[in-house]
Formats: C-alpha cells, structure tokens, sequence
C-alpha cells in the first residue's frame, strides 16, 4: 500500500484528495439532515446551525463530486490536463458508474436545501434527499455486485449511519460550547443513546457486505488491500473507543456540570473527527491505489493483481512470441 | 472468547478483499521478456471486457515510441496495437482504463529488445 501510494503520480494524489473530501462533505451534509430529524434535545438554535451546515456541506459536496469527473477524465488519460477537459472522455466518465452515482448524488444533495423551506413536509423532502445521497455511495464500486439490491441496501445503512455519527459532531461540539452544561449533557446523551443502535447498524451492515461480497480468508491480509483494510479497521476501533469514553464517562460529566467536562468533550469530539477523517482518507486511497484481489485471483498462479496499480502479473501463453 | 471474536470480525471484514475486477490476465510480449527484435503486436488480454482508454509505449528514457493503436475505445477483451521499429533496449507499455464495474485501473509491463 504504502509502496503503491510513493509511485502514485499527481493525479492519483489530487483524486484521493478530491474523494476524502466529497465523502467528507457529503456524509456531514446527509448526516446534518439526519442528526435535525433524530435528536429532540437540539435547541432551534442549534438546529438552524444544524440546517446552514447540511446547506453549505451539500453545495460543497456537490462541488467535489462534479470534480471527480474530470479527475477521473484525467487520470484515464494518463494524468493529462487535456484529458480533463476532453469531451470524449468526459462523456465515457460520465456514463460509467461514476457517473450514474454523481447524478443520483447531486439530486439527492438538491433536496437538502429544502430544510430551510418553510412548508409542510419539507423536512421530509430534505430527508429524502439525505438518504438518496447515501444510496448514491451504492451505485458503483462492489455494491453492483449480486445480490445487488441486499447490496445496494446494505451499503445504503452503512453510509447513512456514517452520515449521521459524522454529523453529530457539529452539534455537540457547538452545545458543549454555547449552552448551558445540563443541556449540552442531554444532547450528548441522547445522541450516545441513538449512536449506540446507529453504529451497531453500521457495524453489522459492512460486516454483512463484505461477507456477501467475499470468501473469508485471512491470507488478503497480504495484499495491499487487505493491509489499508486493516489500518481502517484500527482507526475505526479508535472512533469506537472514543465514543465508548464519551458515553460512558465525559457524557455523565457534562451531565453534572463537572469543570471542564464540555472543554473535554469538545476535545474528544475533535480527535473523533480527525480519526473519521484518517478514515474517509483511508477509504479513498484504498479504492483508489489498490482492489481487492479478485475471486479469480484464487485459480491464478500469480500474485494478486491490484487493478488501479501498476503492480501488474504476465504469464505465458500460447500466442507469445 | 473476546478475542476469538476479534479474529472472527476481523477475517469476515477483510474477506471483502475477495472481490472481483476485472484483470489483466497476459501480455504479449510476457513481462519481462527478451525479444530479438520488435514484436509484430503488443497486446493485452483481460479477463473481463476493459475499455482501455490510454496506452503508450515508452523507451527506458521516458521517451514515447510511436504504437498504431488496432484497438477502439468500447469495452474489450483484448487490446492490441503495433510498434514501429524499435531499436534494442528496454521498453515499457503503460496503460490506463475503466474496468467492466467502472474502477480506473492502470498497469505495465516491460519487455527487453536485444542487441
């Protein structure tokens, strides 16, 4: 991994680059939506942070996933300017999985913005758009695979259990800033309530995905893959136990108003949010520098090959010179 | 018992490096080999259609050699294109593409013209 990532050329970088922060945008987008519908302890205040956010993290989403196309226009070409701005390529992007998952990301990111719409119902309708904007994340990649729609469900929850953890971190670090210790306290406990169920959904959700999508053999462990997997897995427990010590224990103090507790919180939050986004980072160079190695790979004499990376294998056949 | 079950999630979540893609499955000329001369054809064979949207031939300074491309842009199971002359020395085929489930991927393989 690491070694594929130091022969990585410009435009491997600034397409990881882009992908962290689309994925970043669009969860916080998606989850502000999630976090306003769920939590009953936000204040209005609060709350209208809340909408702002999941505006302003939409428009941006929507912004760095119209860029991954000419990115990817870019890196086809062989990392070009020109390729960014070829029409042909462009096109060839744009109908490819890629493409289909920016468009039905950019509808759902539109509806977000009717949160601010004062009528009836349309809290429902950004709602909406939050959860296409999840169910985007399942149109490419190894979400088509079969069983396809179990697939695209499970990737969907995934995604919008990510959304809502990641979009909670606004919020709580804004209570524990701005209000009083009793009311910070309440949101946190609510949301560590919530969280609980949310991020065993998710955890159980990826777990089945991957389960449906691969054999279980711990020798991928030896790929490039396998081994950004691992890191993900490790930061993940680290999200996981950050969580845990501000449920169990900062949550409680916030609660009773003990000094510093929301200083700590707030602390806490912000290592979370740095860990989630090692994550998303991880994530992005992990579908970009490397593929796992395919099911055919395990009938093949050669070493796995990674499908982005120039690590590639050659065997004999008949028709060599 | 815990750690049992650490390994456990751990293997099931890894096991998601068991995916396909589609892959190179050989090159002509085979990476690596040492050629007497220039080969009528470079060519690649995937084992699921690949829409190989940029390849080139590089000499061991970098320098692009001219390649007459017999392969379009749509999905295919193999792509060849022809050299021209080459004189002895190392080269290089670099290629780029989109893979039947849409994942850029991009590849090389070397091959030695002798003296």
């Amino acid at each position: 991994m690491i070694d594929t990532l130091a022969s990585a050329d410009t435009t491997v970088w600034l397409s990881i680059l882009v992908k962290t922060l689309a994925y970043a945008a669009t969860l916080v987008a998606a989850g502000s939506v999630l976090v306003s519908a769920s939590l009953r302890e936000l204040t209005e205040d609060g709350r209208g942070a809340l909408r702002r956010m999941a505006v302003i993290g939409a428009l941006a989403a929507a912004i760095l996933s119209l860029l991954r196309v000419p990115v990817r226009a870019s890196f086809l070409m062989g990392g070009s300017i020109d390729g960014a701005i070829d029409l042909m390529m462009l096109g060839i992007v744009t109908e490819s999985p890629l493409g289909a998952s920016v468009i039905v990301r950019l509808i759902g990111l539109a509806l977000i913005p009717a949160i601010f719409l004062p009528m009836r119902g349309a809290r429902w309708i950004a709602l909406i758009g939050a959860l296409v904007t999840c169910a985007s994340f399942a149109l490419r990649g190894h979400a088509l695979g079969d069983p396809r729609l179990l697939l695209g469900a499970l990737v969907t929850l995934h995604i919008a259990g990510l959304a809502f953890w990641l979009g909670a971190f606004a919020p709580l670090a804004r209570a524990s800033r701005r209000e009083p210790a009793a009311r910070a306290g309440a949101l946190a406990h609510e949301f560590g309530t919530k969280a609980f169920w949310v991020v065993g959904a998710l955890v159980i959700a990826g777990a089945i995905t991957l389960a449906l999508l691969g054999a279980t053999k711990l020798d991928a462990l030896a790929t490039p893959y396998g081994q950004a997997f691992v890191i993900k897995l490790a930061l993940f427990a680290g999200v996981l136990g950050l969580a845990a010590l501000n449920k169990v224990r900062l949550t409680p103090e916030l609660q009773a108003a003990a000094p510093g507790a929301a200083q700590r919180l707030r602390r806490s939050i912000v290592v979370e949010g740095a860990l989630v986004l090692a994550i998303l980072a991880t994530t992005a160079a992990l579908t970009t520098v490397t593929s796992p190695p395919a099911e055919r790979a395990n009938n093949a004499p050669s070493q796995p090959q990674t499908m982005q990376t120039a690590s590639l294998v050659s065997r004999d056949f008949p028709w060599r010179y | 018992m815990k750690s049992r079950l650490v390994i456990a999630i751990a293997a099931m979540l890894v096991s998601g490096a068991a995916l396909a893609h589609s892959e190179r499955e050989g090159t002509t000329p085979a990476d690596g080999a040492l050629l007497t001369e220039t080969p009528e054809m470079i060519h690649m064979v995937f084992d699921d259609p690949m829409r190989v949207t940029m390849a080139r031939l590089v000499n061991a300074d970098g320098a692009e050699m001219p390649m007459a491309r017999g392969s379009g842009l749509e999905p295919s199971l193999e792509f060849h294109a022809e050299p021209e002359s080459l004189a002895p020395g190392r080269y290089t085929v670099e290629w780029r593409g989109l893979a039947s489930d849409g994942h850029p991927m991009q590849g090389s393989f070397s091959f030695q013209i002798a003296d």
